[in-house]
């Protein structure tokens, strides 16, 4: 760090206009916080309306720890990935001290856009433009001819102040956190709970299962509704009939923590057997419930998490557009040797399981969406027996708007 | 004078060149270039 560096000063985003300031969305809203018996779920706008989303931008993920990104992608010192979040172009950089570190990717100059592509920075970040260039963890090194050809300083010019803008991240099981507004708690007391529940797996390294263990739905339908359908498993008799083979309806249970998460677990959960009868090794010292159990979890808001004795996953909902949602599947491992040659075959085939089985959610997601339109669609009912992970998810997020205290929490 | 000036003003312009390409690949020679735009004041 340069002598007298100072972090910059970075103003906090005004919130944007709260829905309950809008007479148009409050009745809506004012349901969804109802119990679940008599609550309704988010109006359609949270679905179709380009305000809204403009709207839950702010409030709702740029607000809260987003999941922007995997930490894999950036595996050497120097790695450097521009990323496209909400319209705002970020850049994750890895430092010479392997921190992970996430920019705006603008020079502070006039600008620019820093990196355009994924590349490995031998040396400092240098602005295509006028040549700023900035130390690997944001400092600003130097400006040249700023005080005119061969003059590289002028008393305008405050190095110290004019770093890059870092965006408040924290990498957690691979995946890497963005709180954009600066104004979450800390990335520990917002996953506390999610932390202490996995706590058998926590400081676990998480190997990336490879290329065979990535892939991607580009889904025409907002994100909301990907962390609604993962959070149920009400849908598994008819949507995932060969998981419904072995994994009944009856042998799931709800996760519901209000104000943070919520999904589903199984408890009959099969690991993945190759021909001749060899598994995935397992994480070290899990307990007993973990031999057939395993658990799906929405992290609000937009990070969907697995974890099983043998494996997990994550998969992250990259928001497009009101309508459109990429969301990125990563698979990893327990060891270096889970994630080598030897298990290669199984990988491929525990891939193509995840895959098929995420596939067979796409038409109702998508299919969901459409029904938004319809305008006589009133957010819908839910059981209150099948369907209280997902209200507890549209209760966070009505709260997010309304500035309401999420019941229970 | 003023020419001796341009002509430490053309150096220091080479000087900035060849100090910025050093520093987009990591070289080392940055420091050394660093260090002497620095004692002509074109650099903290």
């Amino acid at each position: 760090m340069l002598a007298g560096f100072r972090e910059p000063q970075q103003s906090v985003p005004a919130r944007a206009t709260t829905v309950k300031e809008s007479s148009m969305f409050q009745n809506g809203l004012a349901k969804v916080l109802n119990p679940i018996e008599t609550a309704g779920g988010l109006p359609n706008a949270h679905y179709i309306s380009d305000e809204m989303f403009d709207i839950e931008r702010q409030n709702v993920l740029f607000d809260n720890w987003s999941g922007l990104g995997f930490a894999k992608d950036v595996p050497k010192p120097g790695d450097a990935m521009p990323v496209e979040f909400l319209g705002m172009p970020l850049l994750v950089v890895r430092g010479g001290d392997d921190q992970v570190r996430v920019f705006q990717n603008t020079c502070r100059h006039r600008g620019m856009i820093l990196v355009s592509e994924k590349k490995n920075i031998g040396g400092v970040i240098r602005c295509p433009y006028h040549s700023w260039c900035y130390q690997l963890s944001g400092e600003l090194v130097t400006t040249p001819h700023v005080g005119g050809p061969g003059h590289n300083t002028h008393p305008a010019i405050r190095r110290d102040e004019l770093s890059l803008f870092k965006i408040r991240s924290h990498v957690w099981r691979d995946i890497i956190f963005v709180n954009v507004s600066g104004t979450a708690p800390e990335f520990a007391d917002y996953a506390a709970d999610i932390i202490a529940r996995w706590r058998e797996f926590e400081g676990q390294t998480l190997y990336h299962g490879g290329p065979e263990s990535s892939f991607q739905f580009d889904v025409a339908c907002n994100w909301k509704l990907a962390v609604e359908n993962f959070c149920e498993s009400y849908h598994l008799p008819w949507i995932h009939p060969g998981l419904n083979s072995y994994s009944r309806l009856e042998d799931h249970y709800h996760i519901e923590n209000p104000g943070k998460y919520s999904g589903q677990g199984t408890v009959v959960y099969r690991a993945p057997t190759s021909g001749d009868g060899r598994r995935f090794p397992d994480f070290a010292n899990l307990s007993d419930k973990w031999n057939t159990g395993a658990e799906y979890i929405a992290l609000y808001p937009n990070v969907l998490l697995a974890t099983h004795r043998d494996h997990a996953y994550a998969l992250i909902l990259e928001p497009r557009a009101k309508d459109r949602t990429i969301e990125h599947v990563e698979l990893y491992y327990t060891s270096q040797d889970a994630a080598g040659p030897e298990y290669e075959a199984l990988r491929k085939t525990n891939a193509q399981l995840w895959h098929s089985v995420l596939a067979e959610d796409l038409f109702v997601v998508e299919g969901m969406q459409k029904g938004r339109h319809g305008r006589r669609f009133d957010g819908g009912k839910f059981s209150p027996v099948m369907d209280s992970p997902t209200h507890c998810f549209h209760h966070w997020v009505a709260s997010q708007l309304t500035d309401q205290p999420v019941a229970g929490a | 004078m003023s020419e001796a000036l341009r002509n430490i003003d053309a150096a220091c312009f080479y000087l900035t060149q060849a100090y910025v390409f050093a520093l987009d690949v990591g070289a080392a020679e940055a420091q050394t270039l660093h260090a002497r735009l620095k004692t002509h004041g074109r650099e903290t």
